[in-house]
């Protein structure tokens, strides 16, 4: 078990908050379509946060048993980060969204015509992504202690493994700016 | 070149998508496809005022394709993962 069984779960993750990216300038043209897509990604969130946080419990469990990963691939505790701050990020997009289509002006939905439907769905959102947040500024300070502990018995190079620092750390601090 | 690799030699993609670790990776594709989407919209669309209505629509499109690509990912590599889980040693 490594945090590689996170890669084709957070592929939804990061699908959503593309999602959300996109729902926002696609409301000018046709509010429909924006709303199909942020509910789109918030069925993909809410499957890859859930299955995200299983693994990352049983990564916890490798970690406390088996010890950290060996050599350069120390740099894979940084990778629950991704999933976490992503997610995070994701959720606040889709407030965002939520929050600018709602309430329709059409149809004869209860929900979705009332007034403070979009405000509230929004500040459900912001409260998740500071959890989501804060879980993943934990994994960050674990991630680091692990980097640290590692460096001082051995150096290792610097190759391939570096690229997964990328990500992780830049979707982790794209949630609070 | 991935391709051609994979049209020349394609007894590679079942020894690929069996691979317990290297698997895995080809989560990595729709995740890079996000973020040209991302740069695409709030960049080239929102910052550059390019393309307009059809240019979005496009990607748009582009992005339903990637959802499809992160569904399948999740869900079949998944299964692959619990299916061949007896035939190779964990961790």
């Amino acid at each position: 078990m490594t945090a590689v069984w996170l890669l084709p779960v957070v592929t939804l993750i990061v699908a959503s908050s593309s999602g959300g990216v996109l729902a926002l300038p696609l409301q000018k043209y046709s509010p429909p379509h924006a709303l199909v897509t942020v509910t789109v990604s918030v069925f993909m969130v809410t499957i890859g946060l859930s299955l995200a946080l299983m693994m990352l419990t049983v990564y916890l469990l490798r970690l406390v048993v088996y010890g950290l990963p060996p050599g350069a691939t120390i740099i894979s505790v940084f990778l629950p980060l991704g999933p976490t701050g992503q997610a995070g990020y994701s959720i606040l997009l889709a407030g965002q969204s939520f929050k600018s289509l709602l309430p329709l002006r059409y149809g004869n939905s209860d929900v979705l015509t009332f007034s403070s439907t979009g405000d509230t769905i929004n500040i459900i959102c912001i409260s998740l992504a500071f959890v989501l947040w804060s879980l993943a500024s934990m994994w960050m300070i674990f991630a680091l202690l692990g980097v640290q502990d590692v460096l001082r018995q051995t150096r290792f190079p610097f190759q391939v493994p570096f690229w997964g620092l990328i990500f992780p750390n830049v979707s982790n601090w794209s949630t609070p700016f | 070149m991935t391709i051609t690799r994979y049209i020349l030699f394609p007894d590679i993609w079942s020894i690929m998508i069996r691979h317990p670790v290297q698997s895995l990776y080809i989560g990595c594709y729709p995740m890079g496809a996000t973020t040209l989407i991302n740069v695409a919209v709030s960049l080239i669309h929102e910052d550059y005022g390019f393309g307009g209505k059809p240019f979005l629509y496009a990607i748009w499109c582009f992005w339903w394709f990637d959802v499809v690509i992160s569904v399948i990912c999740c869900w079949g590599l998944m299964h692959i993962m619990s299916v061949l889980s007896a035939s190779y040693k964990p961790l």
